[in-house]
């Protein structure tokens, strides 16, 4: 059972290979950090004084800024669509459900294939600072980023807090994706929805809303306000698992498949 | 007869309600055969085949395969069967190989499996190809090389020659003989095309409307046909031309100028013309009716 799910899962990756999912996610993770570098390589006199202190902290922030709020939440979305997409695109379901596969199986392989690509963006956009700041640093030597080791522990917590705030978007967003046999839909729904909670911001309960997890997990304004971080973190747990397993059930309880 | 491994009993299906897809389906395909399942577009085809293999929710009637009812042992008998749905099912991004591997590790079968399947189709040459260069005939291979990779017992095609062009129909039929023939496989196959079906099948099933109208060998189809055969006469007096034959032939009914009459074989088709003439009357023409499927139905369900 767990020997063909590990199989079944691999064979999910490779499914995934060279489609626009896995180069969103290169080119998702590399776009901001290399924008950032181009701005710290042009305009040395401005960044220099600003970062002088603490490099590699600024970077990073710098660079999670410009990402999480929208960018971070939109990739999800997209990717979420295009690795269900693909079996929707080839006509494929039908042969993946006549294969000797449970539907649990079927169900959170796919999901697997889904968190990997994202962390793996996560990671990727790490690296791609790091990188990047030390060509920006090797060209502009008044840069103090040689000077300063890098911060890999601030690095790994930030991602795992992000990670954490995406997981109910995926949940939402994979339950979406599979119920509709266009890419347009999940996309359209999945932006329609993460524009809602720009439009409701300062809503005082804004923690129940799934789409603004990473904005609140990143931004520190929301620190301020007691329990609410936390709240918004155990909301996040119970969207992610309520919804995945509405999803998985609806799966099971479908009449016509692939 | 040899033990049915496919068998559906009192099998009713509707998408809508008292819209029947299927009515009271009694499909017996036995171990061994091409069981050649004939129907109009529409007649139901695909949908018995998508609840032959789960992806459709059953709603009434009784479905094994192997002996085996489908729900409780949907894993098992999954595991020993093959199948090509409606179009191909193949992942246009990627090569023939890498296809077949992502098959193959749902198998779990050996590495070797994936050249051997590729040589059966014919396909070696092509396997580092993405398949969206492939040709239509080369995805229709491909699926069934997906569908044999296991090694299974039996093969579901649905409409497996459909859009190839004259040699591909030829090659795809070929090779289904072939499996059928040196590796000893079941094969249920989908046609709307008598004489396509004719050509490979060692038993039929013709489905029209959700009903099966008839099921049996190939030969029992034949009989049937030629039973059903007719002579259709063109000629200048139709009232002369009936007194003629009156006596020799039964009259199955007069169309104008044309009359049709039951064949019974060449030399009796050649005495009706040579008495015709003797009297007097010009034939214009004399064929004996082809048999398509749309003929077939309407004698088939007029008994």
């Amino acid at each position: 059972m767990v020997a063909s799910f590990i199989l079944n899962t691999r064979a999910e990756f490779l499914k995934s290979k060279k489609t626009a999912a896995f180069w969103l996610t290169i080119i998702g993770a590399a776009f901001i950090p290399i924008v950032h570098s181009i701005m710290l390589f042009s305009r040395p006199e401005h960044f220099v004084p600003i970062f002088k202190n603490d490099p590699w902290n600024m970077i990073i922030n710098f660079n999670w800024k410009a990402a999480t709020i929208f960018l971070l939440p939109m990739y999800v979305i997209l990717v979420t669509s295009l690795v269900v997409q693909i079996d929707y695109r080839n006509n494929t379901w039908k042969q993946v459900y006549a294969s000797p596969r449970t539907i649990a199986d079927i169900f959170f392989s796919r999901f697997i294939v889904i968190h990997t690509l994202i962390l793996f963006c996560f990671i990727l956009f790490n690296v791609t600072i790091i990188i990047m700041s030390c060509l920006a640093n090797l060209f502009q030597r008044q840069y103090t980023f040689f000077q300063h080791p890098v911060p890999w522990q601030t690095m790994l917590f930030l991602i795992g807090k992000i990670y954490f705030s995406v997981l109910a978007i995926t949940a939402i967003q994979y339950w979406i994706s599979l119920r509709f046999r266009n890419f347009i839909a999940p996309v359209g729904i999945g932006l329609g929805l993460l524009i809602t909670g720009f439009i409701i911001h300062d809503w005082e309960r804004l923690y129940v809303y799934p789409y603004m997890y990473p904005a609140i997990s990143f931004i520190p304004d929301f620190e301020k306000m007691p329990g609410f971080v936390a709240k918004s973190q155990w909301f996040d747990l119970a969207w992610f698992v309520v919804v995945l397993l509405v999803g998985f059930f609806d799966m099971v309880t479908r009449k016509e498949k692939g | 007869m040899t033990p049915a491994i496919i068998e559906t009993r009192r099998l009713f299906f509707e998408f809508q309600r008292d819209q029947k897809i299927l009515n009271d389906l009694n499909l017996q395909v036995p171990t061994g055969s091409i069981y050649g399942f004939l129907g109009p577009n529409g007649a139901g085809k695909t949908t018995t085949l998508r609840l032959l293999l789960g992806l459709l929710k059953k709603q009434e009637g009784d479905i094994t395969l192997f002996g085996r009812p489908f729900q409780s042992h949907r894993l098992e008998i999954l595991r020993r069967l093959g199948s090509l749905i409606e179009q191909p099912s193949l992942y246009l991004h990627l090569t023939g190989k890498e296809n077949l591997e992502v098959f193959r590790l749902t198998y779990r079968c050996s590495k070797n499996r994936i050249a051997e399947v590729l040589e059966i189709v014919g396909l070696q040459q092509a396997a580092g190809k993405k398949v969206k260069n492939y040709s239509l005939g080369m995805k229709q291979r491909l699926a069934i090389a997906i569908a044999l990779l296991h090694d299974p017992e039996i093969l579901i095609l649905d409409e497996p020659t459909n859009g190839l062009d004259p040699n591909g129909i030829i090659e795809t039929r070929e090779l289904i003989k072939q499996l059928n023939r040196e590796f000893g496989k079941t094969i249920l196959v989908s046609s709307h095309l008598l004489a396509e079906v004719e050509k490979m099948a060692t038993h039929v099933g013709i489905i029209h409307k959700g009903k099966l109208l008839f099921q049996g060998s190939l030969q029992q189809l034949q009989q049937l046909k030629s039973k059903q055969s007719t002579i259709e006469l063109e000629v200048n007096d139709t009232a002369k031309a009936q007194q003629v034959l009156q006596s020799h032939v039964a009259i199955k009914h007069i169309n104008g100028t044309r009359l049709v009459v039951d064949f019974e074989s060449r030399e009796q088709s050649a005495s009706l013309n040579k008495l015709l003439v003797q009297h007097g009357v010009d034939v214009y023409q004399l064929a004996v009716t082809q048999n398509d499927l749309e003929n077939l139905f309407v004698q088939i369900t007029a008994q």
